[in-house]
């Protein structure tokens, strides 16, 4: 504030500052208009939608959105994402908080080894080995099963799970665990009940990270899931841009129920998601 | 440590060591193993040497979409970086909504690609689609761009869907910069430096490696990009939109060419590698940004 002030008397201060103004203007456009919009026109009907782009709906109707629950199985496609999502999510926190922990604390051989492999994992873009896993996964015959979603979505999130929590767990002090193992408490008991509630912040940084990527995964989806059973939201769109084709607001409106819980989720976890998308980079 | 100890520590690894090769460790091998092979998938590889990748060089839609990839891996280091750290030194200064503004610019980062994708098609869109709508309301009136499927401006329209997309590179530098001892600016102040100043010759370089790490994580995941390609304008029209993640799915998918695809493959991790390399050296990045 004090800043401001000192400096307010100069023109070319005065014209910065008016630019710096115009361009959060700029992002704040970018990034809220078009779901603005979109949620707008989910409420027209098909010909306002064609009319025009920057008209106001005529009256609020919900059409819509029957229409879209009806054609489009939402509901199916959206149980299918929140079930792959989530066990991948827990599965891959406990097996990697475990194996963080073991190297950040016991030494063993191969231990340097796993390090280096597990690092060596940041480097490579999964999209490069889209082929090498759809075959993996044919065959020990697990194509078009969630499980299979869940093997793949659990293997993307190492990387930056296990840095989050590895380099957590090496800053939780030793005398925690000594104390426990003179009481008598074994490696397991000592892990779930001490060790895993203390690194608390590391973990839900990295579930949120593992959550993220599976719910907005879409290509692993494409690959290995055919049935509309097993079909995940993400995937679903796909299908609806074609089912829909020229029923514009039934498809807005797609795309709105889908954005909701993601918004929601933001709006409500903002503070803990930005924290974990920079311990995610910082530790990668 | 205790002796009794080893047959806990394998307990606790190996669920994630047997992920990590059946995720990571396998297809790499079997990836640069079949780019030396020619594979339909129905009969055993044939080896082929260096076929495949004598192949990619004649082949001229590979060329396109090496040179699409590399043009907009650049277009990521060069401007989309450099938008989101100049942001983040804007915001640093904390103008009035500085909070609203590191929020929202977040919200593209949060929502899936392929939502991104479709809400996109409808804004390109050139009958109903907003952005024309916007540049009709501006007075030209009859302005009408099909901006996904007309050859000039595909290219164009496929990076503006990812090109303002800050929140990522906003929030981690300003991270950084908040959490920095202030005494170097209040000095540089007491000395009549201004604003500007301070950014371009203490915080800039302060930051140095956070901006390493963003122009790494923004370049390679533009590689990896393809539900706003596959879901708008599938590489088209000819092949003006074509990357090598698309083609590489475009050769497993239509061409059943398992080895070529996998040769591509193995470019698409060689460049990401490339890039960290690269960038690692051009930022020092393994030096201290106070040295």
């Amino acid at each position: 504030m004090l800043r401001q002030k000192k400096q307010v008397g100069s023109p070319l201060t005065i014209g910065r500052v008016f630019l710096e103004y115009v361009f959060m203007g700029f992002v704040l456009i970018t990034c809220t208009l078009p779901i603005i919009w979109v949620f707008i026109s989910s409420f027209k009907n098909n010909m306002e939608v064609l009319e025009s782009p920057l008209s106001w709906p005529s009256h609020i109707s919900l059409e819509s959105y029957i229409d879209a629950f009806k054609i489009a199985k939402l509901q199916v496609f959206f149980v299918n994402s929140v079930i792959v999502a989530l066990i991948a999510t827990i599965i891959a926190l406990l097996i990697y908080s475990m194996a963080a922990y073991a190297v950040a604390r016991f030494k063993f051989r191969f231990k340097g080894l796993i390090f280096i492999l597990f690092s060596a994992s940041l480097l490579i873009p999964v999209n490069s080995m889209i082929y090498p896993i759809y075959y993996l996964i044919k065959s020990v015959g697990l194509y078009d099963t969630k499980a299979a979603l869940v093997i793949v979505y659990i293997g993307i999130g190492l990387p930056i799970s296990f840095f989050i929590l590895r380099s957590y767990f090496i800053n939780i002090p030793n005398e925690i665990e000594e104390s426990a193992y003179i009481d008598g408490a074994n490696i397991f008991r000592m892990f779930f009940k001490i060790i895993f509630p203390i690194a608390k912040p590391a973990v839900a940084s990295a579930a949120i990270m593992i959550f993220l990527g599976c719910w907005n995964d879409f290509l692993f989806a494409l690959l290995l899931t055919s049935s509309e059973k097993n079909r995940t939201l993400p995937l679903s769109l796909k299908y609806f841009v074609i089912n829909f084709s020229y029923d514009y607001p039934s498809l807005f409106a797609t795309v709105v129920m889908i954005l909701i819980p993601c918004i929601l989720v933001y709006v409500l976890l903002q503070e803990q998601i930005m924290e974990s998308l920079v311990a995610g980079s910082v530790k990668g | 440590m205790k002796k009794t100890k080893l047959q806990y520590v394998l307990l606790f690894i190996c669920p994630a060591v047997l992920i990590y090769v059946f995720v990571f460790l396998l297809p790499t091998i079997i990836l640069s193993v079949t780019s030396l092979t020619k594979w339909n998938g129905a009969n055993m590889p044939v080896f082929v040497g260096l076929g495949n990748y004598s192949g990619l060089l004649q082949d001229g839609t590979f060329r396109r979409a090496l040179i699409n990839t590399i043009s907009m891996g650049l277009l990521a280091a060069f401007v989309n970086v450099p938008m989101g750290v100049a942001l983040a030194l804007i915001l640093n200064r904390k103008p009035g909504g500085w909070k609203l503004i590191r929020s929202v610019s977040l919200l593209p980062d949060i929502i899936a690609s392929s939502v991104k994708a479709v809400i996109f098609i409808f804004i390109f869109n050139p009958g109903m689609g907003l952005l024309n709508g916007i540049i009709r309301a501006l007075g030209f009136s009859d302005f009408n761009v099909n901006w996904f499927f007309d050859e000039r401006t595909a290219f164009l329209a496929i990076n503006l869907t990812w090109i303002f997309q800050l929140g990522f590179v906003v929030l981690v530098c300003l991270g950084e910069l908040l959490s920095m001892p202030a005494s170097f600016r209040e000095a540089a102040k007491i000395d009549g430096a201004t604003d500007l100043q301070i950014d371009f010759l203490i915080n800039i370089p302060l930051i140095r490696n956070i901006i390493g790490t963003c122009v790494i994580v923004m370049v390679t995941s533009i590689f990896k990009m393809f539900e706003q390609i596959y879901l708008t304008t599938v590489g088209g029209p000819g092949e003006a939109t074509t990357t090598l993640a698309l083609l590489i799915y475009q050769n497993i998918t239509n061409n059943f060419q398992y080895g070529y695809a996998n040769a591509i493959g193995m470019v698409l991790l060689f460049l990401g590698i490339l890039v960290i390399l690269v960038v690692q050296k051009a930022f020092r990045m393994n030096k201290s940004s106070y040295e």
